[in-house]
């Protein structure tokens, strides 16, 4: 049985409701609100005895606390730097690469349990029910737990990073970028990641060249432009992913006046930058294949990426709403085109360490 | 209950330049019909928080203005036939004269609140209006669209219909200038609410459910709108089976598609326990609302308290 309370910022147990540590029994689940202006100085949230509220198989629920998806765009850079590295024969530091890629799967887990933390704080996710893990609003965990342990994966993050930090000067240097970047970030973190204008390039540089480049030197290699390269058509291709969910938001974001490039482009221009972003890609992976990958891989990748984008295409040309099902389907088509790419990517570097395996 | 005689008399043609052909025919049919239920809203904050007379009619005016000349526009977008069980403006008339008719009511909407000289309710109403436009463009964008789901409906409906339930509530506070924010968020809050129980409630009337004055069934799906109730009911369904509920022509084909009459009535039934759930925030509101009235005002609440019944439900009287 539930109970409705609607509190203010000025109430002693705001923030208690807010942070989930009014009670050991229930959960205070702040109730969504179609309106996007709407004043988080009150909130009103339904309370909802702890065994009452439902949660998914083990599997599923961590799989969406931890928005394991998005755990791709990360992991799928260092796969592409570590077969790099293993058929140059520059692996040379082992344990240094192992922690990296560890402590880089930390910080994507604080980055992704923060941001949840901050939307809920700000009440973001209110406005947003889709959007996001849904953890904290589905009472699966409270507001206070998701910071505690963004902090504690933070923490373990830096710890297992440290070894190549303190042994690799060129790592210095780009966490030297990346501390700049959190900087100038935190100047305008009034809100989250994705709900600002340029928030494109930094996701570009973190998931991009200064990953790449990171990762290839924690290997105990040398910088080289290949991985540069890598880390460009990654980079852009994370930014597209990025542009794709903040299309799916569009109605949302400009109604409660987020800034972002899709925002700022509106629905008709925002589906030429959909457009132009993807074939910008395609040249990009086709233009690294015919440089750096063995020629039949070349044309099949070649072949499959423009095949593959067809759909996605079409569904984009037709799309007429940005609240309509036809934004679902486009979403549902970018994340099959994107998967579909890197299972392209992920055969073509198997089929070489096989290769030198059987060379072998 | 009973919201009360509606004795404000929002159109007068002598407010209109008599000059201008069939201008007041055109009015004198459009306000001739209709229930006044906005009117009637504005009648209840204004006794109860003793507006001026002069602002009442003020207020009574515009949301009625406000709605009429969106229907104007609606019939001639939707190319609807009939309204209030008459033939529609642009119909009648000609798309022109309907189109100009709506948006001489909106101006008039802005030169009567400007004359008031409340700057704040000025720029509220501009932004409702365009709410409402923005509400009706998006509807446009979604008809024949049959794989929508509640929240995406639910979206266009807060601009579309909630949006003039919300002025409703705010406005008369705007108007004896009580501007606390924490009064507006939980006004805005239960207009939002009202307008989601009035559009489902009368999304269902279109599958014959609460249909007391017999109103035509399955308008809406047949002319390409997947209505709230639609979206609910159908979201089990794949989306190859949700297309081909385009072609149903009667109630029968709607219960076969769902999978016969009995999952229809259960459907209907969750639906009604979801809106349920909305009438007990809306009533959750109301004492939050409590706070922010002074004693004389008190009675108000327990006018508003059964306006969802009369909007979901449909029940007229207690």
């Amino acid at each position: 049985m539930s109970q409705l309370i609607t509190l203010r910022k000025g109430d002693p147990n705001f923030e208690k409701y807010l942070l989930g540590t009014f009670s050991k029994t229930h959960r205070a689940l702040p109730v969504t609100s179609l309106n996007v202006n709407s004043d988080s100085e009150q909130i009103t949230f339904e309370i909802l005895p702890k065994n009452e509220i439902k949660k998914p198989f083990f599997f599923s629920y961590w799989i969406q606390i931890l928005k394991l998806r998005n755990f791709i765009l990360v992991i799928f850079p260092i796969y592409l730097v570590l077969i790099k590295n293993l058929l140059d024969e520059t692996v040379t530091d082992v344990r240094s690469g192992g922690l990296s890629f560890l402590g880089v799967l930390c910080l994507h887990t604080a980055v992704n349990l923060r941001n949840d933390y901050m939307d809920h704080m700000r009440g973001l996710d209110r406005l947003h029910p889709t959007s996001g893990s849904r953890a904290i609003q589905r009472g699966w965990i409270t507001a206070w737990s998701a910071k505690v342990w963004a902090y504690i994966f933070l923490v373990l993050g830096i710890l297992l990073g440290l070894p190549a930090i303190v042994k690799y000067y060129q790592i210095q240097i780009l966490v030297g970028v990346v501390a700049l970047l959190a900087v100038l970030g935190l100047g305008s973190y009034k809100v989250g990641l994705k709900y600002r204008r340029w928030s494109e390039l930094t996701v570009f540089l973190l998931l991009g060249a200064l990953l790449t480049c990171g990762f290839q030197i924690s290997l105990g290699a040398e910088f080289d432009l290949e991985v540069l390269a890598l880390g460009v058509v990654t980079g852009w291709f994370a930014v597209f992913y990025l542009h794709l969910k903040n299309f799916d938001q569009l109605m949302v974001n400009s109604q409660a006046k987020f800034k972002n490039t899709v925002t700022w482009l509106g629905f008709e221009k925002s589906k030429r930058l959909l457009f132009f972003w993807w074939m910008i890609f395609l040249v990009l992976f086709n233009g690294y294949h015919f440089v750096y990958a063995s020629n039949y891989w070349a044309w099949i990748i070649g072949v499959g990426s423009c095949l593959s984008s067809f759909a996605f295409m079409t569904s984009l040309g037709s799309l007429h709403s940005p609240v309509g099902s036809g934004m679902k389907q486009l979403l549902r088509q970018g994340r099959y085109l994107v998967l579909f790419n890197l299972c392209l990517w992920l055969l073509e570097n198997l089929w070489y360490l096989w290769m030198i395996e059987r060379w072998n | 209950m009973t919201l009360g005689f509606m004795d404000i008399k929002v159109y007068d043609s002598k407010d209109f330049p008599s000059y201008l052909p069939k201008l007041n025919l055109l009015y004198d049919d459009l306000f001739s019909g209709g229930k006044g239920f906005r009117a009637k809203l504005i009648r209840i904050f204004s006794d109860n928080l003793k507006l001026e007379p002069k602002q009442e009619l003020l207020l009574a005016q515009t949301i009625e203005f406000i709605h009429n000349a969106s229907l104007l526009h609606d019939d001639l977008v939707d190319r609807s036939h009939l309204r209030r069980g008459k033939t529609t403006a642009w119909m009648k008339f000609t798309p022109e004269y309907a189109v100009l008719a709506g948006d001489y009511l909106l101006a008039r909407v802005m030169v009567n609140l400007s004359g008031h000289g409340n700057i704040r309710l000025v720029q509220y109403t501009a932004e409702v209006i365009s709410d409402l436009l923005e509400g009706e463009w998006l509807q446009d964008s979604l008809v024949g669209d049959f794989d929508l789901e509640l929240v995406q409906l639910d979206r266009v409906h807060n601009l579309k219909t909630a949006s003039l339930f919300k002025w409703c509530l705010r406005s008369p506070f705007i108007i004896q200038d009580r501007y606390s924010t924490l009064l507006h968020t939980t006004l805005e809050e239960m207009g939002t609410i009202l307008g989601q129980l009035f559009q489902r409630s009368d999304d269902l009337l279109d599958f014959d459910v609460r249909n007391y004055e017999k109103k035509a069934v399955l308008g809406d799906i047949k002319s390409g709108y997947f209505n709230s109730f639609a979206a609910f009911a159908t979201k089990d369904l794949s989306s190859d089976k949700k297309a081909q509920l385009k072609k149903i022509q009667t109630l029968e084909d709607f219960y076969q598609a769902l999978g016969g009459k009995n999952k229809f009535d259960e459907a209907v039934a969750e639906f009604d326990a979801i809106n349920q759930k909305l009438i007990d925030l809306y009533q959750h509101h109301l004492t939050t609302l409590n706070e922010f009235l002074v004693d004389s005002e008190k009675p108000l609440l327990a006018k508003l308290k059964p306006l969802t019944q009369i909007l979901y439900w449909r029940k007229t009287s207690s």
